[in-house]
């Protein structure tokens, strides 16, 4: 799921199923034959056992959430990661995005880079062949049904049908939520260079080669604005960053902006 | 421009509200000719592909000059405003303007138009055409023409009255008997029907003002006097003439309740209509004819020829007839005495219709004004620059030019222009301006003067009423804003169509502009609705293609549109019209796909800004469940999926505002007031339903709307779905599922292997609603039978729980929970496992839960296990009461319930079924099988039993309580006490059998010791079990 490319994105190892898996060995870590006995709750033949238990696993392994030894898997983060799913949200995020060579991340990137374009796709095989197309090769349909459960959950965007609406508003709120004010203040104005410098390398799946704001995260900058999180300005006599231009909203254009604390609500 | 004026000139000149009243130099200067107007010979229907098409000009040259004295009668039809009098006004001036070929000693040229609409307005114009030659007629006329000003309004209308029961009483036609006229005529002079008839607006007000309508009174049909509902009669009335009218009367009282019979009747009166107006005159049908007969005679005389143009035919009601007779009389032959006539008469389709008989043999020619003649772009924009120039232009320009042969090439120009490029048009060869309209108001508004469809609101798509309609009206507001600075224009008051722009999103950002007031914001909607493109785009010096400046000229300055005007080419990064466009995807699925789309947008606008009902609210209501059960991502949120979808897929879960369907809003997980946001989030997703994705044109702009809306409403939205529960850890809807899991098992005698947590969890999980327990047990506990009835009888509220349960802790791919495919048994154990270890921690207390009254979702799961717990209280004490019984009845036997005593008993019963056997006394199987066992082994069983029903008895927590009864204890010890209970009674019988066996061998001495050893026996073994039984007096 989250290796290098090639990599195989299967529906099945859902973030709700490796995060059950996680928590499973929270007490003690267990065999697989443990897991598999607490995960189906009940004796079931090998025979029965589908991809996604396996490829939960695995994906977990791949987070680097869990670890195998001598035949025994256990957590390999505090159990304070993955004590709700917002917390377990924000570290399997960081870990996936941390590969930029792994096909989900590849996947990712192209999808919110191609900002309406994704629109002319209809179904999830359509996109699969314009993401092979962009050079994303040996992507398929099953790949892409696996990877919008991920995509949905680490907050790149909102599921509904078969498409997948670009809009990083979790994605950019777990950030700032956890990292903000590690590098900034909150409710103090920032060049919006300087944000965005910032905020590109926290999310780098959203980085234009061209430099520009795509969709995803301009949209959620707007719904930030909306929600009342952050304020965007546009001071005279100052560099503005361009938000990706949607006439009907009043931002467009960005010279600073304030991150308010209820970010952190 | 002095606007003022302007204003003055379009009230007073241009436009007049009596539009035909307007003076001749703006009637002439504001006339728009007839590029194609519809011909036919003869009187007949309209024939189509029989016609010819001429402009106007070419109707004047071939049919209204006529120097070879044709004889002509040319009727010009086309419904109310369609511009039959404009044309028959232009044809008139047009042939007395006619230097060439008009000689006023050679033809005489009447014009009767339609002043007052009236016939006394018809008769005041043949008078003061000076055509009436007899001094009696014109005193008669005279006296009828201000008779009605003068007379009695009252004594007016009573005379009308009595003119038609005149009428009828002395008509000889056959349509009635005499007896019936006499009849009829009598109901009529009943004075409770005379009443009836004279009251407001009844028939003789009808007539009334036939004759003397107001003059602003725009006629809009043919005279019906009676109509059927004049005799649709009061309960009142018909029992007043039952009572005391004449027998004639209430004959035709019996008849009216037959509608053909009424429909006859009231086609009859009518027919007396003219008669009655020339009564009303004190003139006669054939005085009448005389008037216009000595005219052509005298004309005749004179040399000369007549030609009669006739505004509005309908307003000669009463003489029509007779006109119509004159004017159709040829000359020569018979009528050698008689001028030629040339006739150009005006009359409504409905009038042609109704009248044709009077026409079809008569009339020479037929000029159609309809559509054809005057709805092209080209004709309204002539039109309208027209009318613009004549209220801009100085008024002693256009007298001057009137006076001067109003020479159409000498039309002159106003000259005005705004400061800024604006819509021309080319009129005579002269740059005419159209502000403040331009090219695409002119035409969309004047389709937006009616609904399409079969709908009544607005107006009939006539020049007339676009002159009124949209012009005026439009105009006036114009100058209100120019003259006082108070600015309605555009003007909505009669756009008889929704506003709402093309592009749907300028749409809704306009409505979000708060810096312009909501009429500023409505203005600027129709602006670029009907001036505009439909969207609020900036581009070069303009907005939706209407000039900057133009928004200045009309105190909307604030309003500068939505573009990226301000981003450099270079930084400019896409923008909102990428994708798909929405128009086109769905005008590429099909027509009907799209009209539904457009019906759909409507329906919303219309909610939103008309407070309608929502037609189409059923479907909103679905989108909008399955918009939020996919775009919220609730295993994020911490909520079951299951959940999610079972709480949505309740159609009541979206309640809308103005909602066609009745659903409680209480209840509802999501309520959408009438507001902008929900208006642009059901746009929202009726555009994606249809476009099928959310690239559709705004797409991106509805998306922001939609996913922002999501966001602020998230926490509400799940509150409502989770009925308030925290999913998280130890969640209560998991643990009342684990309770209910339990308490089933311990009634159905499902043993629960304590101290496994996994084992547990297993066994919870496991579907019991196939396990049935035997409904009698051992006690006779009727309470637990009872429950365990209850639990057969609660079957599917167990099934809903166990549902719930295990449906809950699965996980799920997406939110298609219903997709068995993908029905995987993947659990979130470790939630489970935590809610049993915390129970086994706890020993299994369970607690009633706190409903709060609710009932429903998952409630029910806290529903049910309250119900169970109900039942334990009942069960248990019961059980405890039994307990103690058997625990007694054992006592009784045993004393000390020890493992020795209960050895020692079990010995004795060894011996003493040694003893009878050794005397051949019989001993049932049963009794030998159950005393047949180990009795240390027996023994160490009963104690065990015995302890338990103690520690059952003794136990304080009700549902512990339950599962110590739950494997039916008592029932072992029960049947050990009932065993002994019948070895007591077989000892008792047995001692009473021998002892009166001896006493039946007494006699006998050989077998006397034999007898003796074995009752020797039986009563050792019978003291030996009397010595170990508790006597009853013991306790």
């Amino acid at each position: 799921m989250f290796k290098d490319h090639y990599d195989q994105m299967r529906p099945g190892p859902t973030p709700e199923r490796v995060l059950a898996i996680c928590r499973l060995l929270i007490a003690n870590p267990l065999t697989e034959e443990e897991i598999k006995d607490r995960i189906y709750l009940t004796k079931t033949p090998a025979t029965k056992i589908g991809e996604e238990f396996r490829s939960s696993i695995n994906a977990a392994m791949e987070l680097g959430l869990i670890s195998l030894k001598d035949n025994v898997y256990a957590l390999s983060v505090a159990p304070s990661h993955i004590a709700t799913v917002e917390a377990f949200r924000r570290i399997a995020a960081s870990r996936a995005f941390a590969n930029k060579k792994s096909t989900f991340f590849r996947v990712c990137q192209w999808y919110i880079g191609s900002n309406e374009s994704v629109f002319y796709y209809l179904n999830w095989e359509d996109k699969a062949a314009a993401a092979v197309k962009s050079g994303i090769d040996k992507t398929d349909n099953n790949d892409m049904l696996g990877w919008r459960f991920w995509a949905s959950f680490l907050g790149l965007g909102y599921i509904h049908g078969t498409e997948l609406i670009p809009n990083m508003y979790v994605r950019v709120r777990d950030v700032l939520a956890t990292d903000f004010s590690k590098k900034f203040d909150f409710d103090e104005e920032i060049p919006a260079d300087q944000f965005f410098d910032w905020l590109l390398a926290k999310i780098p799946e959203a980085k234009m080669a061209d430099g520009s704001i795509n969709l995803a995260l301009s949209s959620a900058i707007r719904t930030l604005r909306d929600m009342g999180e952050l304020a965007p300005l546009s001071l005279m006599d100052a560099v503005p960053m361009y938000l990706y231009h949607l006439p009907e909203d009043p931002t467009n254009k960005i010279s600073h902006i304030v991150v308010k604390k209820e970010v952190c609500r | 421009m002095n606007w003022l004026s302007a204003s003055t000139t379009m009230e007073q000149r241009a436009i007049k509200t009596d539009v035909i009243a307007s003076e001749d130099a703006y009637f002439m200067a504001t006339h728009v000719p007839f590029a194609n107007l519809e011909i036919q010979r003869g009187g007949s229907q309209l024939i189509t592909g029989g016609s010819l098409h001429w402009n106007e000009e070419e109707v004047y040259q071939r049919l209204i000059y006529n120097p070879d004295n044709i004889h002509r009668m040319i009727i010009v039809r086309g419904n109310n405003g369609t511009g039959k009098s404009h044309l028959i006004r232009w044809l008139r001036a047009r042939y007395e303007n006619d230097k060439d070929q008009y000689d006023p000693s050679q033809e005489k040229i009447i014009f009767l138009r339609r002043l007052s609409n009236t016939i006394r307005g018809a008769i005041k114009q043949i008078l003061d055409e000076d055509i009436v030659f007899d001094p009696d007629m014109r005193a008669k006329l005279e006296k009828f023409a201000s008779s009605s000003h003068d007379m009695d309004a009252e004594k007016f209308k009573l005379n009308i009255y009595h003119q038609f029961i005149v009428a009828l009483s002395s008509a000889t036609d056959k349509t009635y008997s005499k007896g019936v006229r006499r009849d009829i005529a009598a109901f009529l002079s009943d004075p409770r029907i005379e009443q009836h008839m004279l009251r407001t607006g009844g028939p003789v007000d009808r007539c009334f003002n036939t004759i003397t309508a107001p003059s602003d009174q725009v006629f809009n049909g043919e005279s019906t006097t009676f109509t059927e509902e004049d005799f649709k009669l009061s309960r009142d009335i018909k029992r007043a003439i039952k009572n005391s009218g004449s027998d004639e009367a209430e004959n035709i009282l019996g008849e009216i309740s037959d509608d053909e019979y009424v429909s006859k009747l009231v086609k009859y009166l009518n027919s007396f209509t003219p008669k009655v107006i020339q009564g009303c005159a004190d003139i006669s049908s054939e005085s009448t004819k005389e008037v216009f007969l000595q005219l052509r005679r005298e004309l005749k005389k004179q040399g000369k020829n007549l030609t009669i143009f006739i505004e509005d035919f309908t307003a000669f009601t009463g003489l029509d007839a007779e006109l119509i007779t004159v004017l159709a009389a040829e000359h020569g032959g018979e009528n050698s005495d008689l001028c030629r006539v040339t006739s150009v008469i005006g009359i409504t389709d409905r009038y042609y219709s109704l009248f044709r008989g009077n026409f079809t043999d008569r009339v020479q020619y037929q000029v159609f004004v309809n559509a054809g003649s005057y709805g092209s772009p080209e004709f309204l924009t002539e039109m309208t620059a027209r009318y613009l120039n004549a209220i801009y232009c100085d008024p002693k320009k256009i007298e001057e030019w009137f006076d001067n042969g109003a020479q159409a090439k000498e039309l002159p120009c106003s000259g005005y222009r705004p400061e800024f490029p604006w819509d021309t048009t080319i009129v005579e060869g002269k740059e005419f301006t159209l502000y403040p309209f331009n090219r695409q108001s002119i035409l969309s508004l004047y389709e937006a003067l009616s609904e399409d469809g079969n709908s009544t609101r607005g107006y009939e798509k006539t020049p007339r009423m676009f002159l009124l309609y949209v012009i005026k009206e439009q105009m006036s507001r114009f100058f209100d804003g120019k003259s006082f600075n108070q600015w309605n224009f555009p003007s909505e008051d009669c756009i008889f169509c929704p506003i709402f722009l093309k592009n749907a999103g300028h749409d809704s950002a306009i409505d979000g502009m708060n810096h312009l007031s909501e009429a500023d914001r409505r203005r600027v909607k129709i602006l670029l609705q009907f001036w505009g493109n439909g969207t609020a785009s900036v581009d070069t010096d303009t907005i939706g293609a209407i000039h900057t400046k133009y928004f200045a000229d009309i105190a909307l300055s604030k309003f500068t549109g939505f573009g990226g005007s301000s981003i450099p080419d270079h930084e400019s990064q896409g923008s909102s019209s990428g994708g798909n466009e929405g128009e086109e995807i769905v005008s590429e699925a099909d027509k009907k796909r799209k009209k539904n789309l457009q019906d759909r947008i409507s329906d919303i606008n219309e909610w939103f800004t008309s407070g309608t009902t929502l037609n189409y609210s059923a479907d909103y209501r679905k989108w909008m469940r399955d918009f939020l059960q996919e775009s919220i991502n609730w295993p994020s949120d911490g909520i079951p999926a299951y959940i999610a979808s079972q709480r949505l897929n309740d159609p009541s879960a979206v309640y809308i505002e103005g909602q066609k369907e009745t659903t409680i809003k209480e209840k509802a997980i999501v309520v959408l007031e009438r507001t902008k946001e929900s208006k642009d989030i059901l746009a929202a997703i009726v555009y994606r339903y249809y476009a099928k994705s959310w690239g559709f044109k705004s797409g991106v702009y509805f998306q922001l709307r939609t996913i922002s809306w999501l966001e602020k409403n998230k926490s509400r939205i799940v509150s409502a779905v989770t009925q308030g529960i925290n999913y998280g850890s130890q969640n209560m809807v998991l643990k009342w599922c684990v309770a209910v899991e339990y308490l089933q098992a311990a009634f159905l005698g499902i043993s629960i292997p304590h101290g496994d947590n996994l084992a547990i969890a297993q066994k919870l999980l496991t579907d019991k609603s196939s396990t049935t327990n035997k409904t009698s047990r051992a006690s006779k506990n009727q309470a637990w039978e009872g429950a365990i009835r209850y639990l057969s009888a609660q079957a599917a509220s167990y099934v809903d729980c166990h549902e719930t349960f295990q449906e809950s802790l699965r996980t799920f791919m997406g939110t298609d929970v219903s997709d068995k495919q993908r029905k995987i048994g993947f659990f979130r154990s470790r939630e489970l496992l935590d809610v049993v270890s915390t129970y086994e921690q706890q020993g299994w207390h369970l607690a009633p839960a706190d409903t709060g009254k609710q009932d429903t979702g998952v409630y029910k799961v806290a529903t049910y296990m309250n119900n169970l717990l109900g039942k334990i209280q009942a069960a248990t004490s019961q059980e405890d009461a039994i307990a103690l019984s058997v625990i007694a009845r054992l006592k009784n036997h045993l004393g000390e319930v020890t493992e020795d005593n209960i050895a020692k008993l079990l010995t004795s019963v060894s011996l003493m079924f040694n003893a009878f056997s050794a005397n051949h006394r019989p001993v049932s199987g049963a009794l030998l099988s159950a005393f047949n066992t180990d009795a240390q082994t027996t023994a160490k069983k009963v104690v065990d039993d015995y302890n338990a029903l103690l520690k059952a008895i003794n136990e304080t927590d009700a549902v512990t309580k339950l599962t110590l009864y739950a494997s039916d204890p008592i029932a072992s010890l029960l049947k050990f006490v009932e065993n002994l209970d019948s070895i007591d009674k077989l000892a008792t019988a047995t001692t009473a059998n021998i002892q009166e066996e001896m006493t039946m061998l007494s006699g006998g001495k050989d077998i006397k010791n034999i007898k003796q050893c074995g009752i020797d026996t039986l009563k050792r073994a019978h003291d030996e079990i009397k010595k170990l039984e508790v006597p009853n007096n013991a306790n």
